[in-house]
């Protein structure tokens, strides 16, 4: 509603304005009244029209607007009547506000809220009264208005006019006071009242004055008194306050003693937590304290405490072992100050006080004797003693409690400040410091002690020692390390930066000591040798500086020391002087070579026999000795079986076999055969040990003793050779003695005859066949014999005339005469100087000269000699040579008639490969079909396949899988053998064995045990002379009965079997366990023994020949033990868990070999045969089954080839390899037969085609036909059915199946499918039924034969 | 299978084409009937896009040759594929017609 045009109040009743936004409890209250008329108003309106104000009987507005529109409503030119409201009334605003002209200054709290009404008709009441003048109205309504509001502020106030009188004493004061206006008197009196103290008094009027007389305010804080006497601290505010012409005193009061009295709580508090705290710092700086005497620690804490908080007593008590008892170690009492001790608190005795000192931090029992902790001592230790509080603080070392502290308050129960508790907690912290402080230097104590011990067993170490501490001083250097390095103790000890090297490297550098106390890596090179165990470094080294300058080999030991906290402190180093040592390890070094050289040298061939593993292994030497790399020589026993000679094979074997039982040295003689085909004699000896892996083993050596062998045989010849030339040249002797006896005699006659006669001389020179010569120094012929004579053809008289030696050799010989004559005239004697000499008539003979120096009298005075005419001797030679040329034709001639012969061999071994072919299918007829499927109880199967690889053609690895109709049950007996030997003698004993074998296992009934029959078997063939010295093979033989899957095995010299269990690969049998038996064919009274296994569903068993360890040869890498053969398959078992046996077998032959079976059967590039067999017992597999009701041809023949894609689909899913297009042929016949033949095309009867799936695919097909005699199915090759339309469906079942066999008469057709390529059917898959040699039983064949 | 029939002369050549099942075989024993009752006097067959036979077509080549051989008629299996002619062999079909092997 506008200003402009207010409602006109009805007569009698008053207009209000409420102007502003005031609360609704006023506008409530006020529009009750009806004595009012309200209307609101935004101050904005008011701020336009201010005269429109006028209007109202009074206006009322809050604080707030009234500051903001203070020119518009307040002022004396204004005609407002305004009523300020306030919901916080205070003084010195009301006072300002009255002041200012507004008529009233109200309180609207809620308890004088009721008031208002009253309020302003009061006011505009007084608004109509005219019978005072203006000035007392006026000051008389101040005075009512301050007086209403002064009562209800919060501080004491007075106010007090100008003759000392109170116009106010509000409710406030009068609470602070006690006393009222009246009680209260004038100013003076009042002031008196409450500042007894004369000073106070004082300035409290002074006060007064001050304010009046300044007109400003003073304030203060005064100490006053109540009507009860208590003593109050009040802030005190005077102000001057003009009241009309007079000028009053206005005193505001606050009573502060509670605020001052917290605040000076507050600065006691203060300054107790600073005495403490300075107590504490003391204590910190206290020597006392961390000295490690504890007595002396305790008395200096109990004493502070107690001190320091007012407690008369302060005890230290410390748990019992056992945490049963406390016991006191010290109790301070300040009055008289005293120290005791040996107080005992059982926990039984006072559990609570126990229990609470575990649980509590601290025990503030302000009031003991009532405190739950503290109250079981009251009877016995509180009242007596007058304690009236406790404050026990804990003592903890390592976080666990160990004692208490205990504060004891003698007196009335005491409250324990904060400040006190944490000061008692600090003083606990103390104890604990102190003890920790004793065990501290307890501990250096031991340290210091342990390391004079140290120091003093160092100090008499027998070798030389030193230690340096963690920062490389040295701190020990011993006696003997005085002696090893002429320094003494005194010079070295403190000496760091490697001081210490300079005795042993005269230089300084870290040594092992470093190398144990900081780690240093990459200083290993430093020693020549260096090693570690645990902490302890161990090197060797050279050091150039020991041994007065000529340098010593040391040894050296060194390992960081640590402190019980396992902080290093140091290292120590011992060092030995180990030249003495080292030198003559150098010299064994030395001696070991001379002897490897020598053994080498000698022929000799080292061995290590693993009797663990079945390894030899060979020295270098043998490459040397035997001819074979290492790599080709391997290392099997059999292989060194192998080598040696046929005749003494056996015996070496039974030798070895007699030395490996008996455990007794191996020695015995025997031929190897060398690389190159001959054989060399070794003398075998080998001694047993123990290896450091304790395996047992045979270390042994091979003397090459052919030497002496062949010099013994030789000798003996040469013996009886020499027996006979000494007979013979007896005989010679005995002549030659007698025609030597008749010489001498005529020698002597000659000699007698010489000397008689030159003549006679002469006469025997010129009867000499040489020419004799004698030449003056110028080569001038004086003598020449008549031999001389004719050879030269040289006349007397022109012999006489002189004849220059020169003159009778040919020109072309003259510089080798000149030259021979210069060193026969210097003295050296010319002996077979052959020359060609000139006849007077020209022509020329060879000669050789034999010529010396003739001496007289010391002087050289000729030349004489002989000549041999070598005419003859030429003439020899020329005839050897055209000997020798004629030898080359005939060696020519021989060269042909050999190419020829070895044409002629080579026809022979074409022919020898035809027998091989035959002898193969000897073998095959020998072993007759073998059984791959063999259903067993339970659903299960067992699988049997084998893998032949041969080096050549055909090898002497075989095996055969056979059935056995024993009356007990189906077994089926496997057995794998190696035959020594490649040749075609090697397949046709493989022939023989196998032929024995089968014949001894019998042709039904009663089954002989498998090692009785390894041991007939043994017997015939060492009986039999089929055999050869040194033939023999080794055999592994296994029997599974079917019923009970009991496994009973013989092993005649050849390598374990695998078998894969759960996941892991064992080897069968242990080595010379249960079953292992020597080779058959060496010992013919050997009694061969089994073991047993008891198979179970899911066992996988490979069987192998050696020939799969010496594979890796083919790639240059090193033969295989069995147990390294195990570990390969044990990774492809963990690579592949489910893989049926016969992958396992195909990928450990390529892990082996490197190459895949079938590669390996046309490469012909393995060092030996190598044979595999698998078996398994296969676990039930699911049947996936469909069933055929055709009606007509082409309906079969729909259904059939729908079938054909599910089933190639399942081959594809299940891995099978075998070709799609067997079983789209086997399918076809099959089905057709079943359709046709079976079921007569009758569309009621179905047809099941059923499949399993395990190393093989196993497809069924039933009929519900009548059956058929297989028997009367006639073989389609024979001559009479050739032409014959019908009988071929059979035929390409066997075909294209790996095994097929029909039951239920013929009404159910099984057949097998395996791999393409390798462990097919040995016989291979043979369309027609092969001739079975032993009558096993026949799983087949129908009794009903079709219609 | 499919049956391409020619003739020169006194000969009847087939070519034959596809798989020769147990549906195949009725099929052919048909054509050769007819074949057979123009009584010719040398009947080549081709084998060289034969993938299989089974031993219903087998049984009608054999019917095939009786009703040739009692007219002194020839029957030539030619350019029959490996397999095929290494089935024939074992089986010694060899030795009643001429069997050549194709490839």
């Amino acid at each position: 509603m506008p200003l402009s045009r207010p409602n006109t109040a009805a007569p009698g009743r008053c207009l209000l304005c409420l102007l502003g936004d005031l609360s609704s409890e006023i506008v409530a209250v006020l529009g009750a009244d009806p004595a009012f008329v309200l209307h609101e108003a935004t101050p904005g309106t008011a701020a336009a029209a201010p005269r429109a104000l006028a209007r109202y009987n009074l206006v009322l507005t809050s604080e707030t607007v009234a500051e903001t529109h203070h020119a518009t409503l307040v002022g004396p030119n204004h005609m407002v009547r305004l009523m300020i409201l306030s919901s916080q009334p205070a003084v010195d605003r009301a006072v300002r506000w009255i002041r200012a002209g507004a008529a009233d200054y109200c309180s609207t709290t809620a308890e004088d809220l009721a008031a208002l009404p009253g309020r302003v008709r009061a006011i505009l009441a007084g608004q109509s009264a005219a019978d005072t003048s203006a000035k007392q109205r006026r000051t008389t309504r101040l005075a009512h208005q301050l007086a209403t509001v002064v009562e209800k502020v919060g501080d004491g106030l007075t106010l007090v006019d100008e003759h000392g009188r109170f116009i106010l004493f509000n409710r406030e004061m009068r609470r602070i006071t006690g006393l009222s206006r009246s009680t209260a008197g004038g100013l003076t009196t009042f002031l008196h009242t409450i500042h007894p103290d004369p000073a106070e008094f004082r300035r409290a009027q002074e006060r007064v004055r001050e304010a009046l007389a300044t007109r400003e305010s003073r304030a203060g804080e005064v100490v006053a008194c109540n009507r009860t006497g208590a003593t109050l601290l009040l802030s005190v505010v005077v102000s001057p306050v003009q009241v009309g012409d007079s000028l009053w005193a206005l005193s505001a009061y606050k009573d502060i003693t509670a605020r001052r009295r917290a605040e000076v709580a507050v600065e006691l508090r203060e300054s107790r937590a600073q005495t403490f705290n300075q107590v504490l710092l003391q204590l910190a700086r206290n020597e006392l304290l961390f000295r490690g005497d504890r007595t002396a620690a305790l008395h200096l804490l109990t004493e502070t405490a107690a001190r320091s908080l007012g407690a008369a007593r302060v005890g230290v008590w410390f748990y019992e072992a056992g945490r049963t008892d406390l016991h006191c170690v010290d109790l301070f009492e300040q009055d008289p100050p005293r120290h005791s001790s040996d107080l005992h608190l059982a926990a039984a005795d006072y559990p609570a006080y126990f229990a609470a000192v575990e649980k509590q931090e601290i025990i503030a029992a302000g009031d003991a004797a009532h405190d739950p902790a503290t109250r079981c001592f009251a009877a016995t230790y509180l009242q007596p003693l007058g304690i009236g509080a406790m404050l026990d603080v804990p003592v903890r070392v390592a976080g666990r409690i160990v004692g208490v502290v205990c504060h004891e308050h003698v007196g009335p129960p005491r409250t324990w400040s904060a400040a006190e508790q944490a000061f008692a907690s600090a003083i606990g912290s103390c104890v604990s410091l102190a003890l920790e402080a004793e065990a501290r230097h307890q501990a250096e104590a031991a340290l210091h002690a342990a390391h004079d011990r140290l120091n003093e067993i160092v100090e008499f170490l027998p070798d030389a020692t030193f230690v340096i501490d963690a920062a490389g001083t040295v701190t020990a250097w011993n006696r003997a390390m005085e002696e090893m390095t002429g320094v003494p103790k005194a010079e070295m000890l403190g000496r760091g930066h490697h001081e210490y090297a300079l005795p042993f490297y005269g230089e300084r550098r870290p040594m092992l000591i470093d190398l144990a106390l900081r780690r240093i890596e990459g200083d290993s090179r430093l020693y020549e040798t260096l090693s570690t165990e645990g902490r302890t470094l161990f090197g060797e080294a050279h050091v150039p500086c020991l041994g007065g300058g000529r340098g010593a080999y040391v040894w050296g030991s060194a390992r960081p020391l640590f402190d019980q906290h396992g902080r290093l402190t140091g290292a120590l180093e011992s060092i030995r002087d180990v030249t003495q040592r080292k030198q003559a390890e150098n010299e064994i070094v030395a001696w070991k070579r001379r002897y490897e050289l020598v053994a080498a040298a000698s022929g000799q061939i080292t061995y290590e026999y693993n009797l663990e593993t079945g390894f030899i292994l060979w020295s270098d030497s043998v490459e040397r000795v035997l001819g074979y790399p290492l790599a080709e020589l391997g290392g099997t026993l059999l292989r060194w079986l192998r080598l040696i000679h046929p005749a003494d094979r056996r015996r070496t074997a039974a030798c070895l076999h007699r030395s490996v039982r008996a455990y007794t040295p191996f020695d015995v003689e025997y031929r190897m055969r060398h690389h190159d085909g001959s054989h060399l004699w070794f003398r075998d000896r080998g001694y047993y040990i123990i290896t450091a892996d304790r395996a047992r083993c045979m270390i042994g050596m091979l003397t090459d003793i052919t030497a002496g062998k062949q010099a013994a045989e030789a000798l003996q010849r040469a013996h009886a050779h020499l027996e006979e030339r000494v007979r013979e040249r007896t005989a010679e002797l005995a002549t030659a003695n007698s025609r030597l006896r008749g010489e001498i005699a005529e020698r002597e006659r000659i000699q007698q005859a010489l000397t008689a006669s030159e003549q006679k001389y002469r006469l025997m020179v010129d009867s000499l066949p040489q020419v004799v010569y004698e030449l003056d120094l110028h080569g001038n012929v004086l003598v020449l014999n008549r031999e001389g004579v004719q050879a030269a053809r040289v006349s007397p008289e022109e012999l006489a005339r002189g004849v220059n030696l020169f003159s009778l050799v040919h020109p072309e010989d003259h510089g080798r005469l000149r030259a021979n004559w210069t060193r026969l005239l210097a003295g050296h004697h010319l002996g077979g100087e052959e020359y060609r000499f000139l006849r007077r008539d020209g022509s020329t003979f060879h000669g050789s000269s034999y010529a010396h120096l003739i001496v007289r009298d010391e002087r050289p005075v000729g030349v004489t000699g002989f000549l041999i005419d070598e005419t003859h001797r030429k003439q020899a030679e020329e005839a050897l040579r055209r000997a020798h040329a004629d030898l080359e034709d005939r060696v020519i001639q021989r060269t042909a008639e050999l190419a020829e012969s070895n044409a002629s061999l080579r026809q022979l071994l074409e022919k020898q490969e035809m027998n091989i072919g035959l002898a193969h299918q000897v073998l095959l007829l020998v072993n007759a079909e073998q059984p791959r499927n063999s259903a067993l109880p339970g659903g299960c199967g067992l699988f049997a396949a084998g893998q032949s690889i041969p080096r050549c053609l055909e090898g002497g690895d075989h095996f055969f899988v056979r059935r056995l109709a024993a009356p007990a049950g189906l077994r089926t007996l496997v057995s794998l053998k190696d035959q020594s030997g490649h040749e075609v003698g090697c397949i046709l004993r493989s022939i023989i064995t196998d032929l024995l074998h089968n014949a001894l296992v019998g042709a039904g009934g009663a089954y002989p045990p498998g090692a009785e029959v390894i041991t007939r078997l043994n017997r015939e063939i060492c009986r039999s002379h089929l055999f050869q010295d040194g033939d023999f093979f080794t055999s592994i033989n296994l029997e599974i009965d079917h019923a009970t899957l009991q496994m009973t095995y013989v092993v005649a010299g050849h390598p374990p079997f695998l078998l894969v269990r759960d996941g892991a690969v064992l080897l069968l049998p242990d080595l010379h366990g249960s079953g292992t038996n020597l080779p058959v064919g060496m010992l013919d009274h050997h009694e061969y023994g089994a073991a047993a296994l008891q198979l179970q569903p899911g066992d996988q068993l490979i069987l192998y020949t050696d020939g799969l360890l010496e594979a890796p040869a083919a790639r240059q890498r090193p033969h295989l033990s069995s147990a390294a053969l195990a570990d390969l398959l044990r990774a492809i078992v963990a690579r592949q868990p489910e893989a049926r046996v016969v992958t396992l077998a195909n990928l450990l032959f390529r892990e082996v070999a490197g190459c895949t079976c079938d590669e390996a059967v046309s490469a012909h590039g393995l060092p030996d045969d190598v044979a595999l067999v698998a078996l398994e017992i296969e676990r039930p597999a699911p049947t996936f089954e469909d069933c055929l009701r055709p009606a007509s041809l082409a309906e079969l023949r729909a259904q059939r080839v729908r079938l054909a894609e599910k089933i190639t689909a399942e081959w594809r899913s299940h891995g099978v390899t075998t070709a799609p297009m067997r079983l789209h042929v086997v399918l076809e016949e099959a089905l057709y037969n079943a359709w046709h033949h079976g079921n007569r095309e009758d569309p009621a009867k179905s047809i099941v085609v059923r499949r399993r799936y395990g190393n093989d695919a196993c497809l069924e097909i039933l009929d519900e036909g009548a059956g058929f005699g297989l028997d009367q199915v006639g073989d389609p090759t024979a001559h009479e059915n050739r032409t014959k339309p019908s009988g071929r469906g059979l035929f390409l079942i066997r075909r294209f199946a790996d095994e097929a066999r029909w039951s239920d008469s013929g009404r159910h057709l099984t057949m097998h499918f395996g791999d393409e390529r390798t462990f097919t059917p040995s016989a291979g898959r043979s369309p027609l039924p092969r001739l079975d040699l032993w009558n096993t039983p026949r799983l087949s064949t129908a009794n009903q034969p079709r219609p | 299978m499919n049956i391409a029939i020619t003739r020169e002369n006194h000969t009847v050549r087939l070519v034959l084409q596809g798989e020769i099942d147990e549906l195949a075989a009725e099929e052919l024993k048909k054509r050769l009937r007819d074949i057979s009752l123009t009584v010719p006097q040398r009947v080549e067959i081709d084998f060289a896009g034969v993938s299989h036979i089974g031993s219903a077509g087998i049984g009608k080549l054999l019917v095939f040759y009786k009703d040739l051989a009692i007219h002194g008629a020839v029957l030539a299996l030619v350019r029959v594929p490996s397999p095929i002619y290494h089935l024939f062999r074992e089986m010694k079909l060899d030795s009643i017609f001429s069997i050549t092997e194709g490839r």
